[in-house]
């Protein structure tokens, strides 16, 4: 059986620190065809380069227009230094150009979860259900747990997760039906799947890859070998991640 | 990337892609632990391991204990690694996990212990002793009189590798893997499995780099790299993927995933 994948934890861009080679948009749909990878939910990577989001938001949305299997998840932030345009707009400008998501990077970006500093940002994500993209290496889980709890209607998904958080994850995802975990990189524990399914059921786990850091095949593999029913698999390969997108009030 | 390079392993890549079984291929995990706790959920034992293996068509798996804290703890998960071997004497094989000792190890002690059952040695860096240590050498000084295999954890650190590369001239008949290969200091491994014919260079690691096992193949050759999980704390169809996916042809593989192991395997002398 040969499960439909969505990848919600992708990217392309810049090169990594020290080194010379840039993954493009189109190695990326090179590799989704030679993998059978039918749609991607993509970031600007690394995204450390990124200093001037709405002008990196641009290039996203140029490429994800070049590439239909593309689905841009640009980097979003709150308004508060009259520097970028109201947080509705952002979230109502990015659901325009066909977002799936929205990439948040509180301390890169130089600001606070506090309800003071981001509120206005969560409110129209929510608003709108364009779900959150949370890194495990921008978001401790207590902070997702945070934004999980003020905004329960926000889809938030958590990605590039170590493998040893087993004991954050689960009770995070029991705790929270808002908190969404992608199996990406580097979410590579034996049996973890099998046992969130068991536990909480297939909804709550997106297939992610980690391309371009890591081999998407990991992943790919990871899920068609896993001891889960076919139902779950093909939950995990695209269902949900469809599901959210198609709750994304356009 | 490269285009001719993207086409080549395309019928294994296919299997990986479908979930078919790969019971045909003969797949060897050279690099497997016993009950690891740290939270990977439910039972990490035998039985869990060869139900993993029989999902993905696994053959055989080499286990070795996990985290001991204690020679008489070590001594236990040594003994707990028997059972299971004893249990799935078809499918499991077994390392014999070393805790440095002040105490001398003779060697007839240490061919005694081997002897109980296991195929291989492994040793960690990470009790901050040397490989070189008397109470490990001892083991290597058998494992290269039997031809066995010896495993070690490496992490990149110059002083694993150095020690490995001695260990590799003095004892020529034993298989070395050098373990997580890659997890740091590339160039280092690659060095180090150019120059020792008897290393290898073990995949063994939680992310798995893209282009990693091209790169090892483009530069020591598919004869040089075999494949481990870390199974139970990893996925083990996950850590298939980084050869499965590598833009080399199946032949390359194949020789990854088996016939290197088989040919490790199969010089052990008894």
């Amino acid at each position: 059986m040969s499960i439909a994948l969505f990848d919600v934890q992708a990217g392309f861009g810049g090169p990594k620190y020290g080194e010379t080679e840039v993954v493009t948009a189109g190695d990326w749909a090179r590799e989704m065809r030679r993998l059978d990878i039918e749609g991607a939910l993509v970031r600007i990577m690394p995204d450390g380069l990124v200093r001037d989001p709405p002008d990196a938001n641009e290039d996203l949305f140029a490429a994800c227009e070049e590439h239909p299997a593309m689905v841009p998840c640009p980097i979003l932030i709150p308004a508060g230094a009259h520097d970028v345009p109201s947080e509705a707009e952002q979230v109502a400008t990015a659901v325009a150009r066909g977002a799936g998501a929205a990439f948040l990077r509180p301390e890169m970006d130089l600001w606070d979860l506090d309800e003071w500093c981001s509120g206005r940002l969560f409110a129209a994500l929510e608003a709108r259900r364009l779900p959150a993209f949370c890194s495990a290496g921008k978001f401790t889980f207590s902070q997702v747990a945070d934004v999980a709890r003020r905004y329960p209607a926000l889809p938030l998904i958590l990605a590039e997760v170590h493998y040893l958080n087993q004991r954050r994850i689960v009770p995070l995802l029991a705790a929270f039906a808002n908190v969404f975990l992608s199996m990406g990189s580097n979410y590579v524990v034996f049996q973890g799947l099998e046992l969130i399914v068991g536990e909480l059921g297939p909804e709550r786990v997106l297939f992610g890859t980690g391309f371009p850091q890591a081999e998407p095949m990991g992943a790919i593999m990871q899920l068609a070998y896993a001891g889960i029913p076919d139902d779950a698999k093909r939950l995990i390969g695209r269902g949900n991640a469809a599901r959210l997108m198609e709750g994304i009030q356009r | 990337m490269n285009a001719s390079a993207t086409e080549a392993g395309t019928d294994l890549l296919a299997r990986g892609r479908r979930g078919d079984s790969l019971a045909g291929v003969g797949i060897i995990d050279m690099h497997a632990h016993l009950h690891v706790g740290w939270g990977v959920p439910g039972d990490t034992g035998a039985d869990a391991i060869v139900a993993s293996m029989d999902r993905a068509g696994i053959a055989k798996t080499l286990i070795t204990p996990s985290a001991p804290v204690s020679a008489a703890d070590q001594r236990r998960e040594n003994d707990n690694v028997l059972k299971a071997l004893r249990a799935y004497p078809e499918r499991l094989m077994g390392y014999i996990r070393l805790w440095p000792t002040a105490e001398p190890v003779s060697h007839a002690q240490a061919e005694a212990r081997i002897a109980e059952g296991f195929t291989g040695v492994k040793i960690l860096s990470t009790l901050g002793v040397p490989f070189t240590h008397p109470s490990y050498e001892v083991f290597v000084a058998v494992a290269n009189e039997q031809r066995r295999p010896v495993l070690f954890h490496t992490w990149g650190q110059e002083a694993e590798l150095s020690g490995v590369r001695e260990l590799a001239a003095r004892y020529p008949e034993a298989s070395l893997l050098a373990g997580h290969a890659g997890s740091a200091n590339e160039e280092a491994y690659i060095e180090l499995a150019r120059d020792c014919e008897n290393v290898y260079l073990e995949l063994t690691l939680s992310f798995s780099p893209r282009g990693l096992v091209d790169r090892f193949v483009a530069a020591v050759g598919a004869g040089k790299v075999v494949w481990g999980s870390d199974t139970a704390l990893f996925s083990q169809a996950q850590q298939l993927g980084k050869v499965f996916g590598a833009c080399i042809s199946d032949q390359e593989k194949m020789q990854i995933l088996s016939g290197n192991a088989n040919g490790i395997l199969g010089r052990i002398r008894t």
